[in-house]
């Protein structure tokens, strides 16, 4: 307790440190989250499209329009092609449905009538292209089994799978899980500097020389005190997990409480391990404190550059990012990137893994080279 | 006769080519406060670093209340405290916590801790400062603040190394008399300085060494016998030539003579009168002279009579 308690007081009287990168982590997090809510945010909204149908007389051509006027925008472009090819190129339009003169008998007839979809290659397009999809499907199926056509659009109309799925597709609410991942991300610079700077300075004052001769002829176990050490440091490390995993309770909403949040939450976890293991190798390395303050600095901002954290990883040249493999920010960024982005976690469990294994691996090795390191101090003492 | 509290036998630290400390072998009797004199580099820390098995020493043999010393002799540092040559202190902490962080290392209780932590802070005389951090105090408040770190435990064996490096005479004084309570309160203190004034002033017996070497050993007085000078006298005087200091040296007891520019020293090795006959001996010469007056011989002398050289260089 009394290593503890001493322990405590020292992080107190550096409080300021912590308040400072709490707010960084504030300002810029929910400044990104803002601008990601622009192009993000209409994703749920539905898709603009246009379409040319050429068999009019149809009414399984008329039902499919029906359906895709529920579920997109449709947008009808007067003009030449050229006007409708520069429509799509500027994005004024994600797709151009034409449907074929002979939709309605082939379809009758049992065969796949040929829609032609073309689209301008962004997200929206491929969202729309699944809407039509969805629908091309069903229709199939049932033409198999129903060859008269008033029975056949009451069946496709009924079909319970039509709008569940399309429903489930737009529930994946983008915005939500960049917002998260933008916050977890800022999470990395913040979490590692409040625990860099704040372990390195603490045990440095534990460890220096005078101190350390002192502790060391007091009747103190050396070894219960280097227990009690690394002890506080975890508490101190998990206690500022915790703060920022309620931080992003606050700055991302309800949406963390889940799978997706939870996963979140254990890469910043395994992250907080490495970031401890790091400190404690540091202040085993480096003797005084200005140069912690320095040296700590260039690390955790070089890591946040290189990393990924303030420029988006995809953004940066690959000899960068090959360079940024040695750091454990690197890994965890990486994991973000899956957890907000794949679709079924599941699919995505071995990468994760990985990614974990190898955060997992930093901490062993600073963990290692901290102990060797100050193994030999002590006996210099 | 007192019980041994420490008993060093033939220590022996080397750093390669460098015999730092050489076959050291004596003794520290309870309550007394021994005094290890020397100049700087002589082997004091490297004396204390190994009694307390801070140091791997080379060889010899270290036994504290009896028993060995050894790096994990918890049972013995319990009742050890030590004050380093260097302020060992937490920037982070204040005054109060400081000392109550070091003495929690060996006291769980808290209610004993908070006594003790009082009754170290009234000792060395910073009740006042109990709120302050270390960077607001005074080099001398802070040598008193690390003196109260390594004693709030209520140590039986208190080692202070040079604890009044640097401090003010004011603060000195405060830590003499503070070295002198916890012996009156039962304490074995083993001192080392290089001022050997302090240790006249507070030691019961003394240890001189050199180049890691004991060269002499007793109290105060027997320690100046063998300086072989009674006493001392000098005489402030401007232009003295070398055929005065060669009459000078004729003086009857007189057994040295040396003027170094304004003051003539004259030592003699015992005799009455000497005052007088110095007197006469300016008047008969018609020497001008400013301050005269006699001296007992120092630790300094004594250290100049077995080294040939200073103890402060
Ligand atoms: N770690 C070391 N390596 C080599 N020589 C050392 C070391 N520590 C002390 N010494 C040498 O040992 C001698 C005694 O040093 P020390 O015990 O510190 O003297 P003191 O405390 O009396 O001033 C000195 O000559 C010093 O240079
Ligand atoms: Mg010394």
């Amino acid at each position: 307790m009394t290593v503890f308690n001493a322990f405590l007081k020292v992080v107190k009287k550096n409080i300021i440190t912590i308040i400072i990168y709490t707010l960084i982590v504030i300002v810029f997090a929910a400044a990104n989250m803002q601008t990601d809510n622009g192009p993000t945010g209409f994703i749920s909204e539905k898709p603009d499209i246009m379409i040319i149908n050429n068999d009019q007389g149809s009414a399984l051509s008329k039902n499919f329009e029906k359906y895709l006027r529920e579920n997109t925008n449709i947008v009808d472009i007067h003009g030449s092609d050229e006007d409708i090819a520069d429509a799509l190129f500027y994005r004024d339009i994600t797709c151009i449905v034409t449907i074929p003169e002979n939709f309605g008998k082939c379809v009758i007839s049992g065969n796949t009538p040929e829609v032609e979809i073309r689209t301008c290659g962004n997200d929206f397009a491929a969202f729309s292209e699944m809407i039509i999809s969805q629908y091309l499907r069903i229709q199939n199926s049932c033409a198999k089994r129903i060859q008269d056509e008033s029975k056949l659009i009451e069946t496709i109309n009924s079909s319970p799978n039509k709008k569940a799925e399309v429903n489930i597709t737009t529930k994946l609410d983008t915005s939500v899980m960049s917002k998260s991942k933008t916050y977890f991300n800022f999470a990395a610079y913040s979490m590692m500097s409040c625990i860099l700077f704040i372990v390195c300075l603490v045990l440095s004052s534990f460890n220096e020389l005078s101190v350390r001769k002192r502790t060391i002829v007091s009747s103190m176990n050396y070894k219960k005190y280097g227990f009690d050490l690394f002890l506080s440091s975890f508490s101190y490390a998990f206690a500022v997990w915790v703060f920022f995993m309620l931080l992003s309770l606050i700055m991302v909403g309800k949406s963390m409480i889940s799978l997706r949040g939870a996963a979140f939450m254990l890469n910043a976890f395994v992250f907080t391990l490495s970031a401890l293991a790091l400190a404690y190798m540091l202040s085993c390395l480096l003797f005084k404190k200005n140069a912690i303050t320095g040296i700590v600095n260039v690390l955790t901002l070089g890591f946040s550059f290189l990393c990924g954290v303030f420029v988006p990883a995809e953004f940066l040249p690959s000899w960068v990012l090959s360079i940024a493999r040695v750091m454990p920010t690197y890994w965890y960024i990486q994991n973000n990137e899956l957890i907000g982005t794949s679709e079924h976690l599941s699919g995505d469990v071995r990468s994760l893994l990985i990614n974990f294994l190898v955060m997992g691996g930093f901490t062993l090795v600073f963990a290692i080279v901290g102990i060797i390191v100050s193994g030999r101090k002590r006996k210099i003492a | 006769m007192p019980e041994k509290v420490i008993e060093v036998r033939g220590l022996t630290k080397e750093y390669k080519d460098l015999k730092a400390v050489d076959d050291l072998s004596f003794d520290v009797y309870e309550k007394e406060i021994l005094g290890l004199l020397g100049p700087n580099g002589s082997g004091k820390s490297t004396t204390i670093n190994s009694i307390l098995s801070l140091l791997k020493y080379s060889s010899g043999s270290i036994k504290i209340f009896g028993k060995e010393m050894k790096p994990d002799a918890y049972d013995i540092k319990r009742d050890i405290g030590v004050i380093f040559q260097e302020v060992a202190v937490f920037e982070e902490l204040t005054v109060y916590d400081n000392i109550d962080y070091f003495c929690g290392l060996y006291i769980r209780d808290k209610k004993q801790r908070k006594e003790y932590v009082d009754d170290a802070i009234e000792l060395v005389g910073i009740s006042y400062y109990k709120k302050f951090y270390p960077k607001q105090l005074s080099g001398g408040l802070l040598r008193r603040l690390n003196i109260a770190c390594g004693i709030a435990h209520k140590p039986k064996l208190i080692f202070l190394d040079e604890p009044t490096v640097a401090v003010d005479p004011q603060s000195r004084n405060h830590i003499l008399e503070g070295i002198k309570k916890l012996r009156e309160n039962g304490a074995t203190i083993l001192y080392t300085t290089h001022y050997m004034e302090e240790v006249e002033q507070i030691c019961d017996r003394i240890i001189i060494i050199d180049k890691g070497r004991i060269i002499a050993e007793g109290t105060s007085d027997s320690l100046k016998k063998l300086a072989n000078i009674e006493e001392k006298i000098s005489v402030e005087i401007h232009s003295l030539s070398d055929d005065g200091i060669e009459k000078a040296k004729k003086l009857k007891y007189a057994t040295d003579a040396v003027y170094d520019g304004t003051n003539l020293i004259v030592s003699y090795g015992g005799g009455r009168d000497n005052m007088t006959r110095m007197i006469d001996f300016l008047r008969d010469n018609d020497y001008h002279y400013k301050k005269l007056y006699s001296e007992r011989p120092t630790l300094n002398d004594v250290f100049l009579e077995l080294t040939g050289k200073e103890l402060r260089d």
